[in-house]
């Protein structure tokens, strides 16, 4: 069978169509005795062990038949408790991710596409969670570099991109939110020089996997590493572009024009003598001039303001290690986004939607955040992309 | 193949980011390394757009690509080139929920390491 997903669910629809089948000819045939020596048993995991299903599945469809077996409750009961069961264990993020997502059938499928599928369980304000699939997708259509001497790489190129949440009823969905754009884009960065053979040949043998987790080796690759960067000053990367796209609600039904342009840059000090460089502090920044054309559906013109404006959007972030935790690398994150409308109407000063400030401080480890403060607001069509709550949040 | 000790692809990208997460990353065994998330090596701040992290992803595969060229000698794979494993790096390092071991495959596809030529 070259589908996992395919056997898993065909072997669950088997279980489910053979098991009453089985059930009401045992049943005619059960004597006290023998419910009581399957009671006994009461083993379901090693029963679902025979077949190739998630054990908490099994385990429904198991507890659902026991209870046919020994007649505890009656057939309407035990279908409703086994739909509702099912319902619960399946509609889970980390059960369809591993089971379909990561199924052999549909990972064949997106496996190297620009395509990206995750199930969510998104949390929504004073209701329910909601199962969300979110998507991204990150198309390049065309890509160049430009050959030139010197200490920098240049490269140009156009992309298509596109993200958003999609619930199963839109009015559910607290990301409601779908971002499509071709963004055309140069950019410069620093070169690595490139070594010679020597110094090749003494790296790949400090990376064998006699020499990888040695303390001695790690340091003279560090100390062969550092001396071949010191002529640079530092890792800079540098982009400007322009965007053309839409952002829309999953209807699109609200939906909004915008182009943009932009520029960010990122600088990473490789030399002591400087203060981020001591530090290792990262810094980046991004400023860009948006055109936004609304249609009557959107946020600022169901308050009474339809009109097309310009917006200075910015982005600023700062990376700070702060040595060691748990014998894992620790770093202090801010983040601080700016959203201000050129010249607003009194109509959407009033509604306070002409500014938006939002700002983030997190502590975290390679394997995740530890906590994060977040305060501010961002407008309505980039809520989707707030990665943490408002307010403090322990993520252990 | 899993996160491997014994494939150099995987080991000379690990060297990469061990380096560039120095001192704090000093000691820390490859086969931890392997669960690290690229979110956290890219160096992506909690909070942050979707376009600050896409940035920040092209500047690390970038980096990526200039340490195994130019550092350990790795040429590209013959149906691969500098364009094809700069967008597959990109595109792996701007999902949040991957973590090294998953770059670790797309290197070996994409790079041709020294002990690897012929």
């Amino acid at each position: 069978m070259p589908s996992q997903f395919k056997l898993t669910f065909s072997t669950i629809l088997k279980l489910l169509l053979v098991f009453p089948l089985l059930i009401s000819v045992a049943n005619a045939q059960m004597t006290e005795a023998k419910i009581g020596a399957i009671k006994s048993m009461g083993k379901p995991d090693e029963y679902c062990k025979r077949f190739e299903i998630e054990l908490t599945v099994c385990k429904v469809i198991y507890e659902a038949g026991l209870k046919k077996i020994t007649g505890d409750g009656n057939n309407e009961e035990i279908r409703e408790q086994l739909e509702n069961n099912l319902k619960a264990v399946i509609l889970q993020p980390n059960f369809l991710n591993k089971n379909l997502l990561e199924s052999a059938f549909v990972a064949s499928k997106i496996e190297g596409s620009p395509l990206t599928l995750e199930f969510a369980q998104l949390d929504r304000k004073d209701a329910d969670n909601v199962l969300g699939l979110k998507y991204s997708l990150d198309y390049s259509i065309k890509k160049g570099y430009i050959d030139s001497s010197g200490d920098w790489d240049k490269r140009w190129g156009f992309k298509l991109l596109s993200s958003g949440t999609i619930t199963q009823n839109a009015e559910e969905n607290p990301r409601n939110f779908i971002d499509l754009k071709v963004t055309a884009f140069g950019s410069i960065s620093t070169d690595i020089p490139t070594q010679d053979k020597e110094f090749i040949a003494l790296a790949n043998m400090l990376i064998d996997p006699n020499n990888i987790d040695v303390l001695a080796s790690e340091d003279e690759l560090t100390a062969m590493f550092e001396n071949a960067l010191s002529p640079l000053a530092g890792y800079q990367w540098y982009t400007f572009g322009v965007d053309l796209g839409i952002e829309a609600d999953q209807e699109f039904k609200a939906k909004q024009s915008k182009i943009s342009g932009f520029v960010y840059g990122q600088y990473e000090s490789w030399t002591k003598s400087s203060f981020i460089g001591a530090m290792g502090i990262v810094p980046s920044i991004r400023i860009g001039v948006d055109s936004i054309d609304p249609n009557k559906e959107t946020p600022r013109a169901l308050a009474g303001d339809d009109s097309s404006y310009y917006r200075i959007s910015g982005e600023a972030s700062l990376w700070v290690p702060l040595g060691k935790f748990n014998d894992q690398p620790l770093a202090l994150t801010f983040n601080y986004r700016t959203y201000d409308e050129l010249s607003p109407s009194d109509i959407t000063k009033n509604a306070k939607l002409d500014k938006y400030r939002l700002r983030t401080y997190a502590l975290r480890g390679p394997y995740g955040l530890y906590v994060s403060y977040s305060s501010g607001q961002l407008p309505m069509n980039f809520q989707s992309e707030q990665l943490v709550e408002l307010g403090f949040k322990f993520h252990l | 193949m899993s996160w491997n000790i014994n494939n150099s692809a995987h080991t000379g990208l690990w060297a990469t980011v061990r380096f560039d997460h120095r001192p704090a990353s000093r000691g820390i065994k490859f086969k931890d390394g392997g669960n690290w998330k690229v979110d956290f090596i890219i160096r992506a701040a909690a909070g942050a757009s979707a376009q600050d992290v896409q940035q920040k992803a092209q500047a690390y595969a970038n980096k990526i690509d200039g340490f195994l060229t130019g550092f350990f000698g790795a040429k590209y794979e013959s149906e691969s080139s500098e364009a094809k494993a700069l967008a597959a790096l990109e595109s792996a390092l701007s999902n949040t929920e991957n973590t090294l071991s998953d770059l670790g495959d797309l290197v070996d596809s994409h790079y041709l390491m020294v002990g690897e030529m012929e």
